[in-house]
């Protein structure tokens, strides 16, 4: 396998200092003049990737964003890490999990990687669903939530994180993976890295000429900040306590 | 109405340097210095090198400071953790940013290793100064050292694999170098050697490095007194191979074949206490001439003039973390209730008081950065214009924005560390909170490259008297140009901008009366003042490119309504100064 290409998924999103801000209309989140950054689950995918290719496991890695065209920040930061090349769909507004599911399916029709690696969710709207879309698109086999990947020839064996502890699954190949916090450190990037990245190719590629057509499929109706914590007080006995949850009417 | 805490640090320089690269383009009028910039590149490096300095070196900021650095059996230790960080920067190449790549650097403009270089000081000042003095090092050699030296010596330099200090100070030569008496005379084998003792030499010795290049200032044995004996002579820690015979048979020697070079002190500071300020003892130590005699002191001020440039670039970095720990309290520290809310403790950044406090750090910290990513930009184009008369041109405004970047952003720097202090209350005096180590850390930019009131000498005296003041006013006069036709915050800059010029000739004709005196004693007042003004028009051009940004141009107009009148009211004390006759 080790000519296989790994594909790997890297979504612009507002960075995980950012104290972010829902916008006066209630139409979204402020994103204007705010720091934006690859999203951190997918940059553990992407150090996967370049582990496995570092590995010998894999030829080529390519870095895949869908989004608007300022995206190619992220897709350069992609390549500084040690991506050989960068494909940006862009798409005339943000796409829901659906759509970007159908984009990396035609993506995968194209360059016939032997992985999709993809983070387990994205921190802006923590959909995670485009993982599971993507495998079930492709009809491939998937292992979500990998806090450990190890490649044996055309399969692979997956530690997965779940609620009730850590399942470990084999996998034939190809497969789509999605990855969690605990999976690896992505590296420091060096700054000779990020002045090769510059020569690195971008293909930039419109979602309409892979077919896909529709980008969303859910109407957003309402974003707001969360209502402010109602402040508490202790109560003196549990008879207290089942009295006051009564007159609330939680019991 | 309180405001929403600044963006982040990352895009602030991003939009400053974008900023500023057009400022600096209208003022001299030549070709867009924004084509330096590429703005993914410049994201890239920033954001790269931010997570670098917050993960790597900003948790070493406190330990450091704790546990300072200590004379160990091979020499001087710097903290725990300290050798390893400091591999990693090397290993990463931040320190070769700026340099040509002919060289082993990147080629990248000067103002985007100065965001840098600020990224890494606000994690960590006193690891940071390491690279600062490495680079100025290298700048010294670039421009001064023979082929031989060069070849040896840069590659390791500019990434930071091997170290520099600039050893200048001696006991009884501080601001006054001519008294300088640090000895150099050839042995019988005809090698050069020297002797002495250098004090307050930052990096002196430290376990960072393989090996460290002294670039020292020393007197030829019978070349003259006063600056006319002094030369600059590059005395490495360790000797290499082929040193060794020459460099043998004088002073102690071990296996890694140590020069006659040593700590012999380390001293105990108000701050910076992670950097090792050495005591060095020149035993006899094998050197190399790097001048000829006399050559000495306009060599070590021309790295001076890079080192002035990133003092305070250290100190705005201070600055910068200073004020973010002051937004991060008074957004959740919870005390009293605000005017305009109803219920509850409001945090504090509701109370009027603190907002004053919170903007008036950021007023200083943005029109600082506009102030020295100018002079930065000056050097750029002075480095690499196509045209011999913009680069002269250019030239001339960084040598004279050298001393009023250094003294008003180290001022404003300390200013704003204080600030934060007292926006932390009681808990910004506690030591464990880190917060009171950013001011006793940035205090002694105002002391060290040339104390502050050297800078405002060398404005007034050098800068400015030398040539009648033609640099200033041209500069002054291109600010009022660009600022009528670019800014919609323009009265308060035209009115600093007569001022101005109205002191400067006032000035001029003050010193011809042999009224010196009073000219010295208001430059502080004339470098403060030229300082404010071309923050003020900092903040004016930030807030034309920044378009949307309803609290720019709030803060582009404070910073006129704060500075605009101090500038006046300057003036009016030389003007009474003057007219008074005698102080």
């Amino acid at each position: 396998m080790s000519d296989m290409k790994i594909m790997v998924g890297v979504k612009r999103v507002i960075d995980y200092n950012v104290r972010v801000q829902v916008k006066s209309d209630g139409s979204g989140v402020v994103t204007d003049g705010v720091k934006m950054s690859i999203n951190p689950f997918d940059e553990i995918a992407l150090e996967e990737a370049l582990r496995l290719k570092e590995a010998g496991k894999a030829a080529e890695v390519i870095a895949v964003s869908v989004g608007p065209s300022q995206a190619q920040e992220q897709l350069r930061t992609a390549l500084a890490m040690g991506a050989d090349r960068g494909i940006l769909v862009t798409t005339a507004e943000q796409p829901q999990p659906l759509a970007v599911a159908k984009i990396f399916a035609a993506l995968y029709a194209k360059e016939q990687p032997g992985l999709v690696i993809l983070g387990k969710q994205a921190i802006d709207d923590d959909a995670g669903q485009v993982p599971q879309m993507l495998a079930g698109l492709l009809d491939v086999a998937q292992a979500t939530n990998a806090s450990k990947v190890e490649l044996e020839g055309e399969s692979a064996r997956v530690t997965r994180e779940i609620d009730t502890g850590i399942e470990v699954i084999e996998i034939r190949l190809p497969a789509v993976l999605s990855v969690d916090l605990r999976l690896n450190e992505p590296r420091y990037v060096k700054l000779p890295d990020i002045m090769k990245a510059k020569k690195k190719p971008i293909e930039t590629i419109d979602a309409q000429a892979l077919g896909v057509e529709r980008l969303t499929f859910l109407r957003v109706i309402k974003t707001s900040t969360p209502p402010a914590r109602q402040g508490g007080h202790k109560v003196g006995s549990v008879e207290e306590l089942v009295q006051e949850l009564k007159q609330r009417g939680f019991v | 109405m309180f405001q929403e805490p600044p963006q982040s640090h990352t895009v602030l320089l991003g939009e400053a340097l974008q900023s500023s690269a057009a400022q600096v383009t209208a003022l001299l009028q030549v070709a867009g210095m924004g084509e330096y910039l590429a703005a993914d590149l410049t994201a890239a490096v920033l954001d790269q090198a931010q997570r670098f300095a917050s993960e790597k070196l900003a948790p070493l900021r406190r330990s450091g400071d704790e546990s300072g650095c200590r004379m160990g059996p091979q020499g001087v230790e710097t903290p725990a953790g300290w050798p390893q960080a400091y591999q990693d920067l090397v290993s990463a190449e931040w320190l070769a940013l700026g340099f040509p790549e002919a060289m082993g650097g990147q080629g990248l403009p000067w103002p985007l290793a100065c965001a840098v270089h600020e990224l890494l000081a606000k994690a960590n000042m006193a690891f940071a100064l390491s690279g600062i003095l490495t680079n100025g090092a290298c700048h010294l050699l670039q421009a001064f050292g023979s082929p031989a030296v060069k070849e040896r010596y840069l590659p390791r330099l500019v990434t930071g694999r091997w170290s520099g200090t600039m050893c200048l100070t001696e006991p009884q030569a501080g601001s006054d170098l001519r008294l300088v008496r640090a000895l150099v005379r050839q042995d019988q084998q005809g090698n050069w050697r020297l002797w002495g003792t250098k004090i307050f030499i930052s990096y002196g010795e430290h376990d960072l490095t393989e090996n460290i290049v002294h670039l020292v200032l020393a007197r030829q044995e019978g070349a003259g007194e006063g600056h006319a004996g002094l030369g600059v002579y590059l005395v490495p820690r360790f000797l290499e191979q082929d040193q060794v015979a020459e460099g043998q048979g004088s002073g102690p020697t071990d296996s890694r074949k140590a020069n006659a070079v040593r700590c012999t002190r380390l001293e105990n500071k108000m701050g910076l206490h992670g950097s090792p300020t050495c005591e060095l003892l020149f035993d006899g130590a094998w050197c190399i001439p790097l001048t000829q005699p006399g050559d000495g002191l306009a060599v070590m001020f021309s790295m001076m003039n890079l080192e002035r440039l990133l003092v305070a670039v250290q100190a705005l970095g201070v600055a910068q973390g200073a004020m973010e720990q002051a937004w991060d309290y008074a957004m959740t520290r919870c005390q009293g209730r605000a005017s305009h809310a109803t219920e509850g403790a409001a945090p504090i950044v509701e109370h009027a008081d603190v907002q004053r406090m919170l903007r008036h750090m950021e007023i200083l910290v943005g029109g600082c950065r506009m102030l020295l990513l100018q002079a930065a930009w000056m050097l750029e184009v002075a480095d690499h214009a196509p045209q011999e008369a913009a680069r002269h041109k250019a030239r001339a405004r960084f040598e004279l924005l050298v001393p009023v970047v250094k003294s008003f952003v180290t001022d404003a720097a300390i200013d704003v560390a204080d600030t934060a202090i007292q926006v932390w209350g009681g808990q910004g005096y506690i030591r464990d909170n880190g917060i009171e180590q950013y001011l006793r850390d940035v205090r002694v930019t105002a002391i060290y490259e040339g104390t502050n009131g050297i800078q405002a000498m060398d404005l007034v005296r050098r800068k400015i008297a030398r040539d009648k003041g033609a640099v200033v006013r041209a500069l002054l006069d291109d600010v009022d140009r660009d600022i009528s036709t670019t800014s919609p915050v323009e009265n308060g800059i035209r009115k600093g901008v007569s001022v101005l010029q109205d002191w400067i000739a006032a000035m001029g004709d003050a010193l011809g009366q042999g009224k010196g005196f009073v000219v010295e004693y208001c430059a502080a007042d004339l470098l403060r003042s030229l300082g404010a003004l071309l923050a003020c028009a900092g903040w004016a051009r930030l807030a034309t490119d920044a378009g949307a940004a309803s609290r720019v141009r709030l803060l582009a107009n404070e910073a006129q309504l704060t500075w605009i009148p101090l500038i006046a009211a300057s003036h009016e004390r030389f003007k009474s100064l003057l007219a008074q006759g005698s102080l």
